[in-house]
C-alpha cells in the first residue's frame, strides 16, 4: 500500500477518533490544584496592591514634609541645576553595546547650539519654548531608552552575540520590547540563538550577570516591520530563583570547555538504509559542560556517565540465515532455530500484513504469546515471546542472576545470525525490567561504530533463555569509506570550534514542579535555532539537519 | 481589581483544557504524560494570568505555553530516544483483535509512530491541520507563525511522514539519536 498525501491525511484525521480522554481523577486533581494556586495569587496580589498603596502613601507624607522645610526647598533646586547640566541631549535609543552601537544614533541627535544651551540652561532664566521643546524630546522615549546591559568580568558571549550587529529588525523589536516591559526591559537581550530573523522572529532572553538564561525569554514576531505577535516564556518561580543567583567569580576557561565538548566527537557510519555508508564525525553527547568543573551535565545538571556500560565486544559471526515466509513456515523456523515451547501442528494465530508486505504473526499458547516480523524478502526481522501474565508470575530461581552474567549467552545467541564480515559489536546498553533484561548492540566496522545498525537481545532472568531478539538482520551497506581518509579529529575539532562557539548561560537543576532549584552556570553550544549537525569525516563539511529540530 | 481572576481561570480552564490536552496527546502519544503536561500548561497560566493584556487571543497565548512546555519535554526526552523508539519496546498485546481491525491498529500505530518521529515544529502544524481540524489561518495563530509557514510546513511534514511510513517497514531498531 501507497501513501498518497490525501489518503495519508484521512488516515491522521482518524486519529483523532483514538484520543483517549484524560482520566477524571487528574481533571478533578487539577481542577483543585488551579483552584489553590488561584486563590493563592489572589491573595498575593491583594497584599502587595495594599503594601504598595501604604508605601505609596508613607512616601508622599514623607516628601511633602520634607519639601515643606526650607532646606528640603534648597536641596530641590541643587538637584535640578545639577540635573540640568549633566543630562544627556537627546533620549536615543541606547542599545546593547555592540559595534554598531558606534555608529549614529537612530533618532538624530540634537544641533549644537541645542546641546550648548542644554548644558548652560537653568530653568529658571532659560526661555521657556526652548526649554520645552527639549523636554518633550526627552519625554518622547524615555521609557525606550535601554540601559547597558550589566557587565560581567566574564567576557563570555563576546564571541557570538555582543559581536554581531544588530539589524534593524532587531532594533524596532527591541524598542517594542522596552515599551511592553519598561523598566524589566534592561533585563533581556536580543539573543540571535533564540531568533530567526529570516521569519521575522525576535527571541529575548533573560540576562543575569551578564549571561542569558534561555528558559526565560520574550519572543516578537514581526511582519512587514509590524509586530504581530509577543510570547512570554517564562515561569514566576524561575524568575525568583535567578534573582537570588549569586555574581560568578572564575569559571573554568573556554578553551578547557571546548576540549570538554571535543573529547565528545567520535568516527560514526551511518548507513541509512542504503549499501553505501557515510562516516562522520559526532558528538555523542546531547547536554551542557559544566561551567566549574568541566563535566558534561543534562539539561538538569545531572553527570553524563558517557561510557557507562558500553564496551567493545568481539564475535564470531556464524551468518546463519533467518529465512521464513508465511506463519506456518515461519513458526516452524522459529521453534526449530530458537526451540521455542510452540506446537508447530497446533497453531492458533493472526496474522497482519503492514505496507511494503512486512508481515507482523502473532501465536498464542497457554500463557504465553509468541509474535514475530517478517520482510517481504522473507527476512526475519524480530521475533519476542511472552508470558501473558507477567506481572502474576512469580521469580525463579535465576533472579539473582546479574545482567553480567546473562550477557554472554545474548551474544552467543545473537552472533549465529549476524553477517560473518561483523567483527565487533559495541554494547550500547543494558536495562532490566521485571525478570527480562535487554542488551542493546551497535555493529561496529573496523572498530567504528554503524550507529544506525543496532540489535537487541532480551533474556529471561528466571530461565536464562533468550526471549526475544531484533535487529537489521540481512540489512547493512556493503561498502564503507576508508576511515584513513578521514580528517584528522583535530581538524573535525576546529570545524567544530569554528561552527559551533560555546556560550556561557545558566540553567536550574532540581525536579520539575519543585522549588527547590539551583543555577548552574554551563556552557552550551552555540548554534542557530533548531539547527542539528554533524561534520562529514571525508570531506570536513558541516552538515546540518535542520529539519529534525523545533 | 483581582477579585475576577477565580472566575476567570475556571472559564479558561472549562473552554481550553480539552483542546491543549488533545494537542499534548498527540505531541507526545503518552497519556500519563500528557496530563502532566496539561497541568503544567495552565498552572503557568494561573501564574501569568495577571500579565496576560489581552492582545492575543486566549487560546492562542494558552497554545504558545503548551508549544512551549512541548518543546520542553521533547528535549528532555531526546536523550532516551534510543530506549523509547525500540520497536521491542513498543510491541502491545493484540489478543483477539480480528485480521482487519489490526490491520487498521497497526495502521494506526504506525502513523502515529511516525508522527512522533517528526520534528516538533512540524508535528505541532500537522496535529493541528490534519488530527484536531484546525484551518490554515487558525493553527497560524495558533503556533504564532504565518499562514504561509504553516502551507509550507505542513507539506513538508506530510513528506516526512510518508518517507517515514515507507521507512517503518524496513525492519531493524530505528536509530535517529543524534
Amino acid at each position: 500500500m501507497s501513501w498518497h498525501e490525501e489518503e495519508l491525511e484521512k488516515r491522521l484525521r482518524r486519529l483523532k477518533e483514538t484520543e483517549s480522554p484524560p482520566r477524571l481523577e487528574y481533571v478533578r486533581e487539577t481542577q483543585r490544584r488551579l483552584q489553590l494556586l488561584t486563590n493563592q495569587l489572589r491573595r498575593r496580589l491583594y497584599f502587595q496592591r495594599v503594601a504598595n498603596r501604604v508605601a505609596g502613601v508613607a512616601a508622599i507624607v514623607l516628601l511633602g514634609g520634607w519639601v515643606s522645610t526650607e532646606s528640603g526647598q534648597q536641596t530641590l533646586q541643587t538637584l535640578w541645576e545639577h540635573t540640568m547640566k549633566h543630562e544627556q541631549p537627546s533620549a536615543t535609543i541606547v542599545s546593547v553595546p555592540t559595534p554598531e552601537s558606534k555608529q549614529p544614533p537612530p533618532f538624530p541627535p540634537p544641533s549644537a547650539n541645542t546641546t550648548k544651551e542644554n548644558k548652560v540652561m537653568n530653568p529658571v532664566e532659560t526661555n521657556r519654548s526652548e526649554t520645552t521643546t527639549v523636554r518633550t524630546e526627552r519625554k518622547k522615549q524615555p521609557e525606550k531608552a535601554l540601559p547597558p546591559v550589566a557587565t560581567s568580568p566574564i567576557k563570555q558571549t563576546d564571541a557570538v552575540t555582543d559581536a554581531l550587529p544588530i539589524p534593524p529588525l532587531v532594533k524596532k523589536a527591541e524598542t517594542y520590547v522596552l515599551e511592553m516591559l519598561g523598566e524589566q526591559g534592561k533585563h533581556y537581550r536580543y539573543n540571535p540563538s533564540q531568533s530567526d530573523l529570516k521569519r521575522g522572529t525576535i527571541g529575548f532572553s533573560r540576562v543575569v550577570h551578564g549571561i542569558p538564561f534561555y528558559e526565560a525569554s520574550y519572543t516578537v514576531k514581526m511582519i512587514d516591520d509590524q509586530v504581530s505577535n509577543f510570547q512570554i516564556f517564562q515561569d514566576s518561580d524561575q524568575l525568583q530563583s535567578l534573582v537570588q543567583i549569586p555574581k560568578p567569580t572564575a569559571v573554568l576557561s573556554k578553551e578547557k570547555a571546548e576540549e570538554a565538548l571535543a573529547s565528545t566527537l567520535r568516527l560514526v557510519y551511518r548507513e541509512k538504509g542504503g549499501e553505501v555508508a557515510s562516516l562522520h564525525y559526532e558528538s555523542d553527547i546531547s547536554g551542557f559542560i559544566d561551567a566549574n568543573t568541566g563535566a558534561l551535565v543534562t539539561g538538569k545538571g545531572v553527570p553524563i556517565q558517557r561510557d557507562e556500560g558500553k564496551r567493545i565486544i568481539p564475535i564470531a559471526a556464524e551468518g546463519r540465515t533467518l529465512k521464513a515466509g508465511a506463519s506456518e513456515e515461519t513458526l516452524s523456523l522459529l521453534v526449530r532455530e530458537f526451540g521455542l515451547p510452540f506446537a508447530v501442528d497446533n497453531w492458533q494465530g493472526t496474522t497482519s500484513v503492514g505496507r511494503d508486505g512486512v508481515r507482523e504473526y502473532q501465536w498464542e499458547m497457554k500463557e504465553k504469546e509468541l509474535t514475530a516480523r517478517v520482510h517481504e524478502n522473507g527476512q526475519l526481522l524480530s521475533y519476542r515471546m511472552n508470558r501473558k501474565q507477567e506481572a502474576g508470575s512469580s521469580l525463579g530461581k535465576n533472579q539473582g542472576l546479574s545482567p553480567e552474567a546473562l550477557l554472554q549467552p545474548a551474544i552467543e545467541h545473537l552472533q549465529r545470525y549476524l553477517d560473518k564480515t561483523i567483527k565487533e559489536l559495541e554494547l550500547t546498553g543494558t536495562s532490566r525490567e521485571a525478570a527480562e533484561v535487554r542488551f542493546r548492540f551497535t555493529k561496529l566496522y573496523q572498530g567504528i561504530p554503524v550507529v544506525d545498525h543496532s540489535y537487541e537481545v532480551i533474556v529471561d532472568t528466571n530461565t536464562g533463555e533468550v526471549v526475544g531478539m531484533s535487529g537489521a538482520f540481512g540489512q547493512g551497506a556493503t561498502s564503507f569509506p576508508d576511515p584513513a581518509k578521514a580528517i584528522s579529529k583535530q581538524a573535525a575539532e576546529a570545524t567544530l570550534r569554528r561552527n559551533h562557539p560555546l556560550e556561557l548561560t545558566y540553567i536550574l537543576t532540581g525536579k520539575k514542579n519543585t522549588t527547590d532549584k539551583q543555577a548552574l552556570l554551563v556552557y552550551r553550544v552555540y548554534k542557530e535555532k533548531g539547527i542539528e549537525t554533524s561534520i562529514d569525516a571525508i570531506t570536513g563539511a558541516v552538515l546540518e539537519r535542520a529539519q529534525e529540530e523545533p | 481589581m483581582y477579585d475576577d481572576l477565580y472566575e476567570k481561570m475556571g472559564s479558561i480552564y472549562e473552554q481550553h483544557y480539552m483542546a491543549v490536552y488533545c494537542f499534548l496527546l498527540h505531541f507526545t502519544g503518552n497519556q500519563n504524560e500528557t496530563e502532566d503536561l496539561t497541568q503544567e500548561v495552565f498552572t503557568r497560566v494561573v501564574k501569568a494570568l495577571p500579565t496576560y493584556d489581552g492582545r492575543v487571543a486566549v487560546k492562542t497565548w494558552l497554545f504558545s505555553i503548551a508549544k512551549h512546555i512541548a518543546i520542553d519535554h521533547y528535549r528532555k526526552q531526546k536523550l532516551y530516544e534510543l530506549v523509547s523508539e525500540n520497536w521491542l519496546m513498543r510491541l502491545t498485546a493484540k489478543q483477539g483483535i480480528p485480521e482487519v481491525e489490526l490491520d487498521n491498529k497497526e495502521e494506526m500505530r504506525e502513523i502515529k509512530d511516525a508522527l512522533q518521529r517528526l520534528k516538533p515544529s512540524y508535528r505541532m502544524v500537522v496535529i493541528l491541520r490534519s488530527v484536531e481540524g484546525y484551518s490554515i489561518r487558525e493553527t497560524a495563530e495558533l503556533l504564532a507563525i504565518s499562514e504561509a509557514k504553516v502551507k509550507v510546513v505542513y507539506h513538508r511534514a506530510l513528506k516526512k511522514l510518508q518517507h517515514f511510513l515507507k521507512d517503518s517497514v524496513k525492519g531493524g531498531i530505528p536509530h535517529e539519536l543524534a
